[in-house]
């Protein structure tokens, strides 16, 4: 690696972004230091360490925000031409932009955590604050904002349009809470912690529990939700950690093999394109029909919920293989292909969801 | 220093742009690439700046290649058509910005000749239109002192004083300190004074490469009255023939000569009314297509 190459883009780039200290601060100051006085006022000063699935949304949505601005050059011709043409590597490029990601996070981060604290410390009727509690929070949340970035980088990488790329870095942020939702139902916004730092979940209501530990280690949200005592919780931090790396490491290869005279094209790489396609179509449908199940508490039987999980999985795989089909302009040429895959897709999710309910006993 | 293309071939989205194109650059021309198709053109420069990467083939200095090879690559650089920079920021900075990447890169110079046309303190480059970016994205690459400079229909579009100004700046960047430009451009006439070598992409190949005046042969448009009305090609060399007009009366040839075949050449050919011009690229690009 180029030291000097990186030092100089990471100073050029620090100062054409550094507006993002400013809106990231802001963003703190809006969804953690006035609503936290503002549970104080009203009596509930531990509530804003408690839910935690509102610290999941405002991370996911800083994540975004900062890697879509930061990586927005591989949307831009001119910038991104200019970019490659000059004598730096592109693998330099690419850190320059993480690391300032991660840099215009931490920096408000941690200034908004400090002063919640010594708010929380002085201001607070209630002494309830566990120092560990925010610590694993900050250091949670921070990985968590990583994950997500690095999600966003990706769908940056592997799309040709901003629009797209947020809308498929959504989609993969929410995959995740679906599969949380999938084995231990849709209390994930009620999960609280507990004085000792220890969350009280109400796992077991999902239809996929027996496989809980697979999901867990495919999840980052459920690594963060199984974060309750203190061993578990490095555990936890590590899995993220190396969660985190792999999908970096994944991200700098592609933007390697990332070519700019594709970019016309809204996937750069066509096997991918098809593989995206069926499998998201397939995660949506599965995971989509249970979410609908728990939330509106359709069926009054396990009969009935397995008639209704597969109208909604077809409903939920058609859906996203036609919004897929309308959002990539290089479309299927071949219509076989395309019946196929669609096949495929409606298919995979039914037979999973009607495999499990017999595996149950239905 | 030796710039090779050695058969290189380029394919976007299955459409074939350019396919064993093999050009070698030496005698730091001023070499004007030329042709119908603007994406191949555009195509082949990019892949020699490194935006592209080619499918086959490879590209050398001094037989090194310059892919990942950054040492190599600071000899090269490259003029968009749209150029970038960084928003709300001035001129001072930017070039500030350059020398990070090109240590060689003249501040001084590229100063001097900025001043002349914008106020350095208030001008924001990316606030500019496209062809005032263009003026200073070419006296950036004048500045940056490398040796290969790119020049990707920056030039279009360029009039006026402005144009003859950089012109003038670009020869003698040329002749002082033997920078290579390579021009791609759809409006040849505008540069014609300059071009001193052009090649022709056409259907994914290269067509033609001239030297306009080499050492030892000189492109030239010959028009005479031929009494015997014969064929050019029994007047001169077949080989040599660029193109040719039949006016009636007159014709025209646009042929190669050289200290052997120069005007007693014509005159031992029974060829008593003729006029020799120079010729320049435009010419022999537009008779080029009609001859073909």
């Amino acid at each position: 690696m180029n030291k000097s190459n990186l030092h100089n883009l990471i100073r050029i780039e620090h100062r054409k972004y550094s507006y993002l200290y400013l809106y990231n601060f802001a963003y703190y100051l809006f969804t953690m230091i006035v609503p936290s006085i503002l549970f104080i006022l009203i009596g509930l000063n531990n509530k804003y360490f408690t839910t935690k699935f509102y610290h999941f949304i405002s991370t996911s949505i800083l994540a975004i925000f900062n890697y879509i601005i930061l990586f927005s050059h591989l949307h831009k011709n001119n910038e991104l031409e200019c970019l490659y043409s000059m004598p730096i590597k592109r693998e330099d490029i690419f850190n320059s932009k993480f690391i300032l990601g991660i840099l215009f996070y931490i920096i408000p981060s941690l200034i908004s955590y400090c002063s919640l604290f010594f708010i929380l410390l002085y201001f607070s009727p209630y002494t309830l604050i566990n120092q560990n509690q925010i610590l694993n929070l900050f250091l949670l949340n921070f990985c968590y904002y990583l994950y997500a970035g690095l999600i966003t980088i990706f769908s940056m990488i592997m799309t040709s349009k901003i629009k797209t790329s947020i809308t498929i870095s959504i989609i993969f942020i929410l995959l995740d809470y679906l599969f949380y939702a999938a084995y231990t139902g849709l209390d994930l916004c009620f999960f609280e912690v507990n004085q000792s730092g220890v969350i009280n979940s109400h796992a077991g209501n999902g239809l996929f529990y027996i496989f809980k530990n697979l999901f867990i280690v495919l999840s980052p949200i459920s690594l963060y939700i199984e974060s309750t005592v203190f061993v578990s919780f490095v555990i936890c931090f590590i899995l993220l950690i190396v969660f985190c790396i792999s999908i970096y490491k994944l991200n700098l290869y592609t933007y390697k093999l990332r070519k700019p005279e594709n970019n016309q094209y809204i996937f750069s790489f066509n096997l991918f394109t098809r593989l995206f396609r069926i499998i998201l179509s397939i995660l949506i449908g599965i995971f989509g029909a249970e979410l609908i199940i728990l939330m509106y508490e359709f069926g009054q039987n396990a009969q009935s919920k397995l008639s209704i999980g597969m109208v909604m999985s077809f409903l939920f795989t058609t859906i996203t293989f036609a919004l897929l089909n309308l959002i990539d302009k290089n479309r299927y040429e071949n219509k076989f292909y395309k019946f196929v895959d669609y096949v495929l897709a409606i298919i995979i999710p039914i037979a999973i969801i009607v495999m499990y309910s017999y595996y149950v006993g239905v | 220093m030796i710039l090779e293309l050695d058969s290189i071939k380029k394919t976007i989205n299955k459409k074939v742009l350019l396919d064993d194109i093999n050009l070698s650059i030496e005698h730091s021309p001023i070499l004007a690439i030329l042709g119908n198709n603007d994406e191949e053109k555009s195509a082949l420069l990019k892949i020699i700046a490194g935006i592209y990467s080619c499918n086959s083939g490879s590209i050398k200095i001094n037989d090194n290649e310059v892919d990942n090879n950054f040492e190599f690559r600071k000899n090269i650089f490259y003029v968009s058509n749209d150029p970038y920079f960084i928003e709300n920021e001035n001129i001072e900075y930017i070039l500030r910005t350059y020398k990070m990447f090109y240590k060689d890169f003249n501040i001084g110079f590229a100063i001097e000749e900025i001043e002349k046309i914008f106020d350095l303190n208030t001008t924001y480059p990316s606030k500019l239109s496209i062809q005032n970016r263009r003026v200073i994205a070419i006296i950036c690459a004048l500045a940056s002192e490398s040796k290969y400079i790119l020049i990707d229909k920056t030039l279009d579009g360029i009039e006026g004083p402005i144009l003859n100004d950089l012109k003038k700046l670009i020869l003698k960047e040329n002749s002082n300190k033997g920078t290579t430009l390579l021009i791609n451009t759809s409006n040849i006439k505008g540069i014609d004074d300059i071009v001193s070598d052009f090649i022709v992409l056409c259907d994914n190949s290269l067509k033609f490469h001239k030297n306009i005046n080499e050492e030892n042969e000189y492109i030239s448009k010959v028009t005479y009255f031929d009494e015997s009305m014969r064929n050019p090609d029994e007047i001169f060399e077949s080989s040599d023939i660029i193109s040719f007009v039949d006016n009636k009366l007159t014709k025209t040839a646009i042929v190669k000569l050289s200290k052997d075949k120069n005007e007693q050449y014509i005159k031992n050919k029974d060829i008593k009314y003729f006029d020799i011009k120079q010729v320049y690229a435009s010419e022999i690009y537009d008779n080029l297509l009609k001859y073909e």
